[in-house]
């Protein structure tokens, strides 16, 4: 099984693909790869992402948010561990490329699962 | 079928036919009399037989009208006995010559004249005029009554019968009299209202208005007091207007209109389908009584109880308390619109005398008066429509109201009136706070636009304090109740999911201190805690430019994030944060708000300023506390010091970049340390510091063994990965506490 370094490096390496950034709970970045945007301001506006829905979803009675597809005019943003410590943000340009990047992804909070 | 109508006694032929019947026997009486020459006189003094006749009339008045004023009564007894003399002297008169007859008219004097047998006949003057010897409220009371619709007329009347007259099936009327019996069930209860029950002060002028109108159509036997001008307002009487007893007009408001009103569930079947199963299907039928009693209040309200009959029973789910229970208020609101426009106009009419305003037309607009004709468009109007003249009238009158409705009606009626005054005001938060605008932008705004300080909240006062200085010795500042601030919080805390945040501003000494805190949180606490860490966000005391220093604490996280220099008296933006919240997007936010470039403070370290550095002891570095150093790459590469604080028994960590000022990040670093013991005293209890200056972070995590042994452990250095780096940090003080 790869390690959660080399996940995060395989998401960032699909084409379509900005950034790839690890979070806390807090939004703050504990691992990112890719380019194209700040990774810090992904980590912190999907944290928030993450902790607004949240409130809409426990108050609509659906549970706490686990994942989490933006998608904008000009990409799509997927959070994924609304519930885990730690927390992964993937930021593409190419709304195609979001299967390819949810089969990573989830391999990858599998693996931030077991640190 | 008609009316009937009061018809003054005076104009009553039967009575009239009494007196003619009198009179005849008067004189048959006098005539037979003389034939039998039998004198009519007493055999009294002449003078006590003189006194008799009015004796027996003022008896005769006071017995028949018992509530007949004194002037009434003696009014009415001397014009008998006026009566009485003249009567007799036109019967000396009219017998004297009646010579030829064989009738002895000797014995009738023509002054004085004998008490009989007149004292049999002119008290039946009083049948005819005994309208004008009763009080005025007791005809008025007859009048009105004659003027209610028979109990025949009402059921024969279709349900919108007078006053429903344009909408609805027109009530037989008879040629000529329609508006009079139109308006004849609105007279009836207005004046039903005001007879009923203690007298109000003033009659509404809707009310007086119709009652004028009354005073004019019938026999001008209005009262007096009811054409006086002046604006007043009926208050309203549910005891009165809920009188059963009364036969009544009814008004009909469309179902649709009210619906949205009713509580949802109430009925088995939609509301459409309610409505059309309505006692008159797709509309409510109002009693007028109920909204001519709170017209002048401008708005109508009715019980559920009123309208429910009308409602099929088998379709409803709640009971009747219920859905009273669920309505707002327990009432209905009624379409005004719908009820005045089934209305007279008549009764919209000012009633007042009319004011001479010759002379005045060239005053300008705003201050001219308002012709009382005028009156009635104006209160037609909505707003937005009136000319500036109407204006004037219409506020004068919304004041007067809300003057009325204060004295009777209590602070709930306060709140109604005040909110029909109420101006509304735009009340901004800071745009800098929200991150619209940067500080440049809001200088420039200063010239131009200025907040309002009356707001519900003197936290809207989100504005320069020197801004501020200018107007507060100019006005009042509204105190808050401690009640209106809980109810404030209460609000705020039902609103959490909406993620509301409470904004404040503190003056503390020597800066401005803006919080913005969630829903929740302690903010006192974190208040507390401000006070205690502001200074050491001062230029000098840490080791590099303090864009930002946010405290995290197991019960919240502080973000203290400087807006300009605290030597020059800047601000201090504190944002609290919910420890499982999203920490890093407010830090973001607050930097955006403060317009801080990253590491753009160009204040130099206060060199000159004496701290108290504590007594530090270089202490030698185990090959443990390398490999620690090692294991946090976060921060790039760093070089490791242990420095032994002897005062304070404690060991610091640090973990810096190499050339950093080690010293004097260690005696920031017990500053820091001795302002978080200092700060859980007060509430919060914090674990980290983390000191941001530019892509540097100053980590600084203070650890308590439980052997007691205090660790500090600081780290700094530029990283991109600020939460791998507060894990590292965090990982290296507990092995550092274990060691």
């Amino acid at each position: 099984m790869a390690d959660a370094r080399s996940l995060l490096a395989a998401i960032s390496a699909v084409t379509g693909v900005s950034v790839a950034v690890v979070m806390d709970r807090g939004g703050f970045v504990i691992e990112w790869a890719g380019e194209g945007m700040e990774a810090e301001d992904l980590a912190a506006v999907a944290s928030d992402l993450l902790e607004s829905c949240d409130g809409v979803g426990r108050d609509l009675g659906q549970g706490g948010m686990r994942k989490l597809i933006c998608e904008f005019e000009e990409g799509v943003v997927l959070v994924m561990g609304g519930d885990a410590a730690t927390r992964l943000a993937v930021a593409l340009r190419d709304p195609s490329a979001l299967d390819a990047v949810r089969h990573v992804a989830g391999e990858l909070m599998l693996a931030l699962e077991r640190l | 079928m008609r009316n009937r109508r009061a018809v003054s006694s005076i104009r009553q032929v039967s009575g009239w036919l009494i007196v003619a019947a009198g009179l005849v026997v008067y004189a048959a009486l006098v005539l037979l009399l003389g034939m039998a020459h039998i004198s009519p006189t007493f055999t009294l003094p002449s003078w006590v037989a003189q006194a008799v006749p009015p004796i027996l009339y003022a008896t005769i008045v006071r017995l028949c009208f018992r509530r007949a004023s004194a002037l009434r009564w003696t009014t009415a007894t001397l014009g008998l006995w006026g009566i009485h003399v003249l009567l007799g002297a036109l019967t000396a008169i009219a017998f004297s010559s009646l010579g030829p007859l064989s009738v002895d008219v000797g014995t009738i004097d023509a002054f004085p004249p004998p008490a009989l047998p007149e004292i049999f006949w002119v008290p039946l003057l009083l049948i005819p005029f005994r309208d004008l010897v009763r009080e005025r409220a007791s005809r008025t009371r007859r009048s009105v009554a004659a003027n209610r619709p028979s109990g025949a007329a009402q059921r024969n009347a279709a349900p919108t019968s007078a006053l429903a007259a344009p909408h609805g099936p027109a009530a037989p009327t008879r040629p000529g009299t329609s508006a009079q019996s139109r308006t004849a069930g609105i007279v009836s209860a207005a004046d039903r209202l005001r007879t009923a029950g203690p007298a109000p002060r003033q009659a509404s002028p809707a009310l007086r208005s119709s009652s004028v109108q009354q005073g004019r159509a019938g026999e001008n036997h209005a009262p007096r007091e009811n054409t006086r001008g002046g604006a007043g307002f009926l208050p309203r009487r549910p005891d009165e207007t809920t009188r059963r007893d009364d036969p009544e007009v009814t008004l009909r408001v469309s179902f649709g209109r009210v619906a949205e009103q009713l509580p949802p569930g109430a009925f088995h079947v939609p509301l459409d389908q309610i409505g059309a199963s309505l006692a008159e299907p797709g509309h409510l039928l109002i009693p007028g009584r109920l909204v001519l009693a709170q017209l002048a209040e401008g708005f109508v309200r009715i019980g559920w109880e009123v309208v429910a009959p009308q409602f099929p029973h088998d379709l409803r789910v709640m009971t009747d308390d219920e859905i009273t229970a669920r309505l707002a208020d327990g009432q209905l609101v009624l379409p005004l619109d719908e009820l005045v426009s089934q209305l007279p106009t008549h009764l919209f009419a000012p009633s007042g005398r009319t004011v001479d305003i010759a002379g005045l037309e060239s005053v300008p607009a705003p201050f001219q008066p308002v012709r009382p004709e005028d009156g009635a468009a104006t209160q037609m109007k909505g707003p937005g429509t009136a000319p500036a003249g109407d204006v004037t009238a219409s506020l004068a009158s919304k004041a007067g109201a809300a003057f009325d409705n204060r004295a009777r009606m209590g602070d709930r009626t306060v709140e109604m009136a005040e909110r029909e005054d109420l101006v509304l005001e735009d009340v901004d938060l800071d745009p800098i706070l929200i991150g619209q605008v940067d500080r440049a932008s809001r200088l420039s705004m200063d010239a131009h636009h200025r907040p309002s300080r009356r707001g519900s909240f003197e936290e809207l006062a989100a504005w320069p304090r020197q801004a501020w200085a200018d107007d507060v010795s100019a006005q009042p500042v509204e105190v808050v109740s401690a009640v209106d601030i809980a109810t404030m919080h209460r609000i705020l805390a039902a609103l959490a999911p909406l993620r509301t945040v409470d904004v404040r501003v503190h003056p503390v000494k020597p800066v401005t201190l803006f919080t913005m805190s969630p829903s929740g949180l302690d903010r006192d606490a974190a208040l507390a805690a401000a006070r205690i860490l502001l200074p050491l966000l001062t230029e000098g005391r840490a080791p590099w430019p303090v864009d930002q220093l946010t405290m995290r604490g197991a019960e919240a996280v502080l973000i203290l994030t400087p807006i300009g220099s605290m030597r020059r008296g800047g601000s201090v933006l504190l944002s609290v944060v919910q420890p499982e919240g999203a920490v890093a997007a407010v830090e973001r936010l607050a930097l955006r708000a403060a317009a801080v470039k990253p590491g753009a403070s160009s204040e130099p370290p206060d060199r000159s300023a004496e701290w108290q550095e504590p007594d530090f002891l270089d202490s030698e570095i185990p090959p443990l506390i390398n490999q620690i150093g090692a294991s946090i790459d976060a921060l790039g590469a760093v070089t490791v010091e242990v420095l032994r604080d002897q005062e304070a028994a404690r060991d610091l960590f640090l973990f810096l970049p190499e050339g950093s000022d080690v010293r004097m990040t260690g005696r920031f670093a017990t500053e820091l340390d001795r302002a978080m013991r200092s700060v859980s005293e007060s509430g919060y209890t914090f674990h980290t510091a983390v000191l941001r200056s530019g892509r540097r972070r100053l980590i600084i995590r203070a650890e308590c063994a439980e052997t007691g042994r205090a660790t500090i452990v600081v780290a700094g250095g530029p990283t991109e990965r600020p939460g791998l780096a507060c894990r590292q940090v965090e990982a290296a003080a507990r092995a550092l506490c274990e060691r």
